[in-house]
């Protein structure tokens, strides 16, 4: 097996680790989308005193595959006046702003498809991307609802890019690298309270309103205001076209959770089960100041499953955690989506522009001020900076 | 100041946001859903006189149906939904209906008929599920109405004297849950044209009564109307 | 030549957020509305022409239907006018009319409930639609047992109401959320104790909703007066007209209740919201009044001697209600036989859509549907 491989060009040797890895990402890709699709419908209904889709599977859980059925052999209606390479385009142009940012998310710890120097600079050129797809989707409809839904689009996700990107620039300062897996050993660095969301929480709010913004959700769901203009940019869609743009809104939402969890919430460091038992037992021991026989008991557990520290196991533990933060930012994402009413056009502009990018460059200056404070003075200042931050930090 | 006014509007929508999400968070992890699994389970606190389609009653001592055919309840009807044609039987001088149809379809439940009836023969069922297929299905013809109409059912005391006052009888329908087994008369059977005024039954052996009591009321869990 | 800026939109019969089947034509420049004009008809049912076919008992469930999610306000319409049509001859007695005070009321409540409900839904918040649908199957279920319908009840008769209370409906001053959908008391208890509070902290002072609503549609009182408003349209233009304190008809002069006024002095569509959610906690007042003086007053609730054949005396009559969604009123003209010779029924949406054209210009597109839901149209009462 080891001899073929080693026999084939390196070109080709390339190209099909480029296949394996496009290939893993498009399956976790549409794992999330099916789990992301099920919990969207499920936390709206709990939050409503109903229960969602019920009757397909286990409790409702399979609906996901029942409906990515179901619209797989639905036929695809293409009206008349549509413009015909462009409408076909649309979907396909949405869906690849999704997948795109997983390049450079390492998901599994110390790996990313694509190690980027310039991670944070190509998130944000493929976050722009997505305005192409809704503006050529609904030009192309050939509906003036679709019209007002891609005018608004188009305005909004433009807008609201440039408010992400500064929230970014604050860790981007932090750390002094563009690449992901450097921002996220910073933040490993220093421990559970070394993760950015202490130092940086005005740029993570402004982060989480940014990307509801930049995703089209309430309360910014103007594309696809269900009670004004249909479906927005969609409404002319069928069949599985509209699935793609289903799809890649989902896919969307997880990218830009996950790079939040990069960026922000220290992506997978977590403790694994040892780690968990050894800081209990050392809780309990006093920091080894005050040994008892319980806390002696917990650290020998940690012990004698420590092998699951390490090697693989380390791995599914950074998974498992990265997953974990992803999806609980997913989660407020939903709620807030199923709590608030829509903003206005304007309103919504008035947000990105006059508030949130002051608050952005804002949080920029003081970032700056602070690093500069600690670094250009020595000793004690460096210490009362760091504290500062930190105090900051804990209290918020 | 503006940056004041800034600041303030942005600490008043923070703060109503998150007040509004402790709701729903409240709603779904506090509260359970409400949700009731129709048509495993269907709610059954509805009262026995809920509107449903109307029905007709047998009267289970004799077997035979209460309707006289008046035609109170054609007139009274808004929609007009009722049809009846009946002819007169020659040995008991009674009219025998021969078609007694209502078209579900286009009865709006506004229980008219009910009220109109002078024999207490009509009343609502609790029944609303009303699928079927091919629409002309709709029509319930009177086989359909007795055969439904048998669940608020009683057997009538012959004696019994009209209730004057009070909540009418057609107003809070009993439900019996009576079945055509419970047809007392041995030749009793669904759909058996009124008979001549002094007929006695012949009761089937588990409704005879080893002394006949002086009212005739009967205390069968066949329900008991209200006297 | 040259080019028409503005692009005409059709928010057709069939749209997520039209109250009922409802078209309305609008001119667009960009997001700005420059022109609308609502187009009405899509669900005339010829009410007006039944009525005269049938009898006077007859039309009472065909009234129901006009203004289907509000059905007892309409009954109270039509059965008062007749009865003012026997000049006295018919008294209903008292208990029936503290009956039909109280369904008045709580169908006020359920009607305000969805009215809030879709009006929030159409701004963007779908969770408030589903609390307001999860409130008003409680007052389904007290309605069923008291008449025996859920949403249409034929439950009013011309000369009092068609039953009593059943038993155990009314409850005790202390039943609690468990007996919400039993008896009136809990309902009412859980109504004021949780209900309304979810609503004030959920939506009305939710500051995006503020956003949304504030300085929208904004009616002034003389032009409310003007084109004929009535409700709670009028009402949140600062003008204090109800007709159940300025025309009492049923009991309402011996009842003690407000009558919550617009605020802001702009008449815009919160407002409108703040004076409907007002509106509901004034009825839960007045429910609790009923509730009282019906637990300790027993008594017919039908007039004594009414005919079998409603025959009223040669005459005509006009008379107003408040309805849930503003004045509905009912002109009868009787000419001694016993189907109604003619009956037009004034109703308060249709005079409340034309409207539409006044606020609508100058707003966008997502105001315009904000608008819409703030006049509270139910297109059953528009096409009757």
């Amino acid at each position: 097996m080891v001899e073929f491989w080693q026999s084939l060009p390196a070109l080709l040797q390339t190209w099909l680790i480029g296949i394996g890895k496009a290939a893993l990402f498009l399956t976790w890709g549409l794992l999330n989308f099916c789990v992301l699709l099920m919990l969207d419908r499920k936390i709206s209904a709990w939050m409503q005193n109903r229960v969602g889709p019920w009757r397909v599977g286990l409790w409702g859980w399979i609906q996901p595959f029942a409906d990515l059925f179901k619209l797989f052999i639905k036929e695809l209606i293409t009206p008349s006046n549509v413009d015909r390479p462009l409408y076909k385009l649309a979907p396909f142009l949405s869906f690849v702003p999704a997948v795109l940012p997983w390049l450079v998310i390492p998901l599994i710890p110390n790996w990313t498809p694509t190690d980027l120097d310039i991670g944070v600079i190509y998130l944000a050129a493929i976050g722009g991307f997505d305005v192409i797809a809704v503006f050529v989707a609904g030009w192309s409809s050939d509906n003036k609802f679709s019209l007002l839904g891609a005018m608004r689009g188009a305005a909004q996700m433009i807008s609201y890019e440039v408010t992400l990107v500064m929230s970014i620039i604050g860790v981007v300062m932090m750390t002094g690298s563009l690449r992901l897996g450097d921002i996220i050993a910073a933040q490993n660095a220093q421990g559970l309270f070394g993760w950015f969301l202490f130092p940086q929480i005005i740029g993570f709010l402004v982060y989480l309103i940014g990307s509801q913004a930049e995703l089209n959700r309430a309360p910014f769901d103007l594309l696809e205001a269900d009670s004004e203009i249909v479906a927005g940019y969609m409404t002319e869609y069928s069949g599985f076209r509209w699935g793609f743009f289903m799809l890649s809104e989902y896919l969307h939402q997880a990218a830009w959770a996950a790079v939040a969890t990069c960026l922000f919430l220290g992506g997978w460091s977590g403790p694994s089960i040892p780690d968990i038992l050894w800081g209990l037992g050392n809780l309990l021991n006093g920091f080894g100041a005050l040994p008892n026989a319980v806390g002696n008991a917990i650290v020998g557990a940690g012990d004698a499953i420590g092998f699951l520290d390490v090697g693989v196991w380390g791995i599914l533990t950074g998974i498992f955690w990265f997953v974990f933060k992803m999806y609980i930012l997913i989660f407020v994402s939903m709620w807030v989506r199923w709590t608030l009413p829509r903003v206005r056009v304007d309103q919504l502009m008035d947000l990105g522009w006059k508030f949130l990018l002051p608050v952005s460059l804002f949080n920029i200056c003081l970032t700056g001020i602070l690093r500069y404070a600690a670094v250009s003075l020595d000793g004690l200042p460096i210490q009362l900076g760091s504290l500062t931050i930190r105090l900051l930090g804990l209290w918020i | 100041m503006g940056l004041v006014s800034f600041l303030s509007e942005a600490w008043r929508t923070g703060k109503t946001v998150v007040k509004g999400m402790k709701i729903t968070f409240n709603e779904m992890v506090f509260r359970p859903p409400i949700t009731v699994m129709y048509p495993e389970k269907k709610d059954d606190r509805i009262p026995d006189w809920f509107r449903g389609i109307p029905l007709q009653k047998t009267d289970l001592r004799t077997g035979e149906y209460k309707c006289t055919s008046c035609g109170q309840c054609v007139e009274a009807c808004p929609p007009k939904v009722i049809t009846l044609e009946w002819h007169q039987d020659p040995e008991t001088k009674k009219k025998v209906s021969d078609r007694y149809a209502i078209d579900m379809s286009r009865c709006m439940l506004c229980n008219l008929c009910v009220e109109a009836c002078p024999f207490d023969s009509l009343v609502m069922g609790s029944d609303y599920e009303l699928c079927k297929i091919h629409p002309e299905n709709l029509v319930f013809e009177f086989e359909d109405l007795l055969r439904m109409g048998l669940k608020y059912s009683s057997a009538e005391d012959p004696n019994a004297k009209p209730k004057r006052g009070g909540t009418p009888p057609w107003v809070f329908a009993k439900r019996t849950n009576a079945t055509e087994d419970d047809i007392q008369d041995v030749n009793g059977y669904l759909g058996r044209p009124p008979l001549p005024k002094g007929y006695e039954p012949t009761l089937k052996p588990q409704f005879q009564r080893p002394e006949p009591s002086a009212q005739g009321a009967d205390a069968t869990t066949d329900g008991e109307e209200a006297k | 030549m040259e080019q028409e800026r503005e692009i005409l939109v059709n928010l057709g019969p069939q749209h997520p957020s039209t109250h009922g089947v409802l078209r309305v034509i609008a001119k667009l420049d960009g997001e700005t509305v420059t022109w609308c004009q609502p187009d009405v008809g899509y669900l005339h049912r010829c009410f007006e022409k039944l009525a005269e076919k049938r009898t006077f008992p007859q039309v009472v469930p065909y009234t129901d239907r006009t203004d289907y999610l509000s059905a007892i306000t309409n009954e109270t319409c039509y059965v008062e006018a007749v009865e003012k049509l026997f000049n006295g001859a018919i008294e209903v007695p008292e208990r029936a009319q503290y009956i039909r005070v109280m369904m008045n009321e709580m169908q006020r409540i359920c009607s305000h409930l969805l009215a809030l409900g879709s009006m929030a839904m159409d701004i963007g918040a779908m969770t408030p639609f589903l609390y307001c649908f999860r409130d008003r199957e409680k007052i389904y279920s007290l309605f069923e047992r008291i008449t025996g319908g859920r949403q249409l009840y034929n439950y009013l008769r011309i000369g009092g109401v068609r039953n009593d209370l059943p038993e155990g409906i009314l409850g005790t001053p202390s039943d609690g959320e468990d007996k919400a959908d039993q008896t009136l008391w809990g309902f009412i208890n859980y109504f004021d104790s949780y209900v309304i509070p979810q609503w004030r902290d959920l939506v009305t002072e939710n500051r995006i909703f503020q956003w949304r609503t504030q300085g929208v549609g904004c009616l002034p009182a003389d032009v409310a007066v003007a084109y004929s408003a009535s409700g709670a349209v009028l009402r949140g233009s600062g003008v204090k007209w109800d007709l159940r304190k300025n025309k009492p008809y049923l009991i309402y002069d011996r009842l003690d209740f407000d009558i919550p006024v617009g605020t802001s002095g702009r008449g815009d569509c919160y407002d409108r919201w703040c004076v409907r959610a007002e509106e509901m906690v004034q009825s839960s007042r007045i429910v609790k009044q009923c509730l009282e003086w019906l637990a300790e007053n027993p008594g017919p609730v039908m007039a004594p001697k009414v005919p079998r054949v409603i025959k009223p005396p040669k005459g005509e009559v006009y008379h107003r209600i408040e309805g849930s969604r503003g004045e509905v009123a009912c002109y009868i003209v009787s000419d001694g036989g016993t189907s109604p010779y003619k009956v037009k029924w004034r109703s308060p949406c249709f005079t409340h859509l034309q409207l539409m054209p006044y606020l609508c210009p100058g707003h966008k597109v997502a105001d315009l549907i904000a608008i819409l839901g703030s006049i509270d149209i139910v297109l059953g009462e528009v096409d009757r």
